[in-house]
C-alpha cells in the first residue's frame, strides 16, 4: 500500500497538533523506521498514516485516495487492509492467546463466522503458525495473563503475520524484548513483509535496529522530519542533531 | 531525622472545618429524615410493643412441614424461580444490546476525532436509549405488575414481564458502566483495523468484563426473586401469593418455612454466581 502524507497537522488535541506540515511519500511494499526522542510525534504519525487519528489540516492518500472524504464504511474497508500494532499490546488479559491472535481477521471473517470463533476458534493452523514464526507457539491455548511481557507483545505481533493486511503500521515492537530476541523478531518481521509486498512502517527507540534491518530511515524531532536517509547516510551528526547532545553515540556503531 | 523546621509552616488542616460541616449536615440530613418517617427508636424497646413483637415471633414456631404443605411449596418456589429466570434472561435480550449502542467507546463513528456527516446523529441515539433505559427503570416492578394484570390477567405472566421491563432498566444502565470503564485499548485497536462494532464488544470487551457482568447478573437474579415474591402479592403467582395468603391467615408457622425457603434460595444465587465465576476465571 502507498501511503501520501500532504501538509500535515495532526495531534490527539486538535488545537496543539504535535505534527505540524509534514509531508511524506512512501512507496508500496517499501520499509522504512522511525527514529526520533520520545514526544517526538512518532506514535501520532503512525495513527495518522493507519486512519486512526483524522488530520487537523492536510491530507492522508492510501493508494491514492483521501482517507478522510471517502465515507465512513468505505473508510472502514480501508482500516481493515492495514494494521496498527500499539507499543502496549492491546490484549484483554483473560482472553486466550488463541482468540487474541484470531481478531486480527475480525473484519474479513463476518459476524456470524466471529460469532462462531468465540466457541470453536477457526484457521488453528494458521494461529500456530503465525505464533510458531514469533517462537510462541506453545502458548496458543494459554491466557493472556498468564504471558511475560516479552511473550505478550510477541503474540500481539503475530496479529500481524495472521492478518491480511497490506501496511503494518507498528509502534515500538521491541519495547518488551531483550536485544537478541529482538533482533530475531525484526527479522522475521521484515522479511515476511518483503514476502508479501507489505509495506512496513514502524517506529523505534533501538537506533542500532532500525539502522540495520530498514532502507529507509527517517528521523522526526518536535512534529518534523528532520531527515529521511538511507541507513549508511545516518551518522552521529544526524543522531546528535536528532536526539540532542546528551545521547551516548558510542552505543550505536 | 531532624526535629527541626517542618517543611509546612503551619499544622493547621485547611480542610478540616469544611469536613467538619460536612458531617455535622449529613448528621443533621439522617436525623431529619427519620422525623419525616416517624422513625422513633424508642418505639423498639418499649415493653407493650416487645410483648406483642414476641408473641408474634412465637408463633413462627415450628415451622410448618406437613408434606401437602411442603409439596405445595415446592411447586410455587419452582414457580417464583421461573418468573424471577425468565424475567431477568428477557431483561438481558433487551439491556445487553442497549448497553452495547450506548458505550462510547464502541462508537465507530467517533474513531479518528473527526466529526462525521451527521454528528448530533450518534449522540441523539446515545441520548434517547439512555433516556428509555432510565424511563424502564423509574417504574417499579410493583406498578408495571399492577398494570399489567389487567392487561394479560392474573399469573406469572404479568409477573416475568414486569421484572423483565424495570430489570431491562437497570441492567443496561450498569452494563454500560461495567463497559465504559474497562480498557479501551483492546477494544479501539480492533476498531482501528475494520472490525465491527458487535466484534469490537465481544473480541476486546466482553473478556475484560465478564466476570463482573455475570456477578451483576446472578445478584439481579436473586434480587428477581425477592421481586417476584412481592410481585405474588398482586396476584402474579408464586410464592408470593402463598405467603400472602398465610399472613392473611395468622399462619405464623407457614411464614417461617416460607422465609426459609427465601434464604434457602438467597443462598443458592450466592454459590450459583460463585460457581460461574469460578468456571470463567
Amino acid at each position: 500500500m502507498r501511503i501520501e502524507l500532504n501538509g500535515l497537522s495532526a495531534g490527539p488535541d486538535a488545537a496543539r497538533p504535535i505534527l505540524t506540515n509534514l509531508n511524506l511519500q512512501i512507496g508500496s511494499g517499501e520499509q522504512v523506521a522511525i527514529i526520533g526522542p520520545s514526544g517526538a510525534g512518532k506514535t501520532t504519525l503512525l495513527h495518522v498514516a493507519g486512519l486512526a487519528l483524522a488530520p487537523v489540516q492536510g491530507t492522508v492518500r492510501l493508494d491514492g485516495e483521501d482517507g478522510w472524504t471517502m465515507r465512513s464504511g468505505t473508510r472502514r474497508q480501508w482500516r481493515a487492509r492495514l494494521l496498527i500494532a500499539p507499543q502496549a499490546p492491546p490484549l484483554p488479559p483473560r482472553q486466550r492467546v488463541v482468540t487474541a491472535v484470531l481478531a486480527a481477521r475480525l473484519a474479513q471473517m463476518g459476524f456470524w463466522r466471529s460469532l462462531a470463533s468465540l466457541i470453536a476458534p477457526r484457521d488453528l493452523e494458521a494461529v500456530a503458525q503465525a505464533l510458531a514464526q514469533l517462537d510462541v507457539a506453545d502458548k496458543l491455548f494459554e491466557r493472556v495473563d498468564r504471558l511475560s511481557g516479552g511473550e505478550r507483545q510477541r503474540v500481539s505481533l503475530a496479529r500481524a503475520l495472521l492478518s491480511p493486511a497490506r501496511l503494518w503500521l507498528i509502534d515500538e515492537p521491541l519495547s518488551a524484548l531483550d536485544p537478541s530476541r529482538a533482533r530475531q523478531v525484526i527479522e522475521v518481521l521484515t522479511s515476511v513483509a518483503r514476502a508479501r509486498g507489505v509495506t512496513v512502517l514502524a517506529s523505534f527507540h533501538q537506533v542500532d535496529v532500525a539502522l540495520a534491518f530498514f532502507p529507509r530511515i527517517l528521523g522526526v524531532r518536535a512534529g518534523k522530519v528532520l531527515f529521511d536517509l538511507a541507513p549508511e547516510r545516518v551518522g552521529p551528526a544526524e543522531l546528535r542533531a536528532l536526539y540532542g547532545n546528551d545521547i551516548a553515540l558510542g552505543d550505536l556503531k | 531525622m531532624s526535629r527541626g523546621a517542618l517543611p509546612v509552616t503551619s499544622l493547621h488542616d485547611p480542610q478540616g472545618p469544611g469536613r467538619l460541616l460536612g458531617a455535622v449536615l449529613s448528621l443533621a440530613a439522617v436525623v431529619w429524615m427519620m422525623h419525616l418517617t416517624e422513625f422513633d427508636p424508642a418505639a423498639l424497646v418499649d415493653p407493650a410493643n416487645q410483648r406483642t413483637a414476641l408473641h408474634f415471633a412465637a408463633g413462627l414456631f415450628p415451622p410448618t412441614h406437613d408434606a401437602g404443605f411442603l409439596r405445595m411449596m415446592l411447586q410455587e418456589t419452582w414457580r417464583t424461580v421461573a418468573i424471577a429466570t425468565a424475567g431477568t434472561v428477557l431483561a438481558m435480550l433487551l439491556a445487553l444490546p442497549a448497553a452495547v449502542l450506548v458505550t462510547r467507546v464502541l462508537s465507530l463513528s467517533a474513531l479518528g476525532g473527526r466529526a462525521t456527516r451527521k454528528p448530533w446523529l450518534p449522540r441523539a441515539v446515545r441520548q434517547g436509549l439512555r433516556l428509555l433505559l432510565v424511563l424502564l427503570r423509574s417504574v417499579p416492578e410493583l406498578v408495571w405488575a399492577l398494570l399489567l394484570v389487567r392487561a394479560v390477567g392474573l399469573g406469572p405472566a404479568a409477573g416475568v414481564l414486569a421484572i423483565a421491563i424495570t430489570y431491562s432498566g437497570m441492567l443496561g444502565k450498569v452494563y454500560a458502566e461495567i463497559f465504559e470503564s474497562a480498557d479501551s485499548a483492546p477494544t479501539v485497536a480492533l476498531l482501528h483495523q475494520g472490525a465491527g462494532r458487535v466484534q469490537g464488544f465481544l473480541y476486546g470487551l466482553l473478556p475484560q468484563c465478564s466476570d463482573e457482568l455475570i456477578s451483576y447478573t446472578v445478584y439481579r437474579w436473586e434480587c428477581a426473586i425477592r421481586s417476584s415474591v412481592v410481585l405474588g402479592f398482586v396476584g402474579a403467582g408464586g410464592l408470593g401469593q402463598l405467603i400472602e395468603q398465610s399472613i392473611r391467615m395468622f399462619a405464623g408457622g407457614e411464614v417461617s418455612a416460607l422465609i426459609l425457603v427465601f434464604i434457602l434460595l438467597v443462598v443458592l444465587a450466592d454459590a450459583t454466581s460463585a460457581l460461574l465465576r469460578r468456571a470463567w476465571a
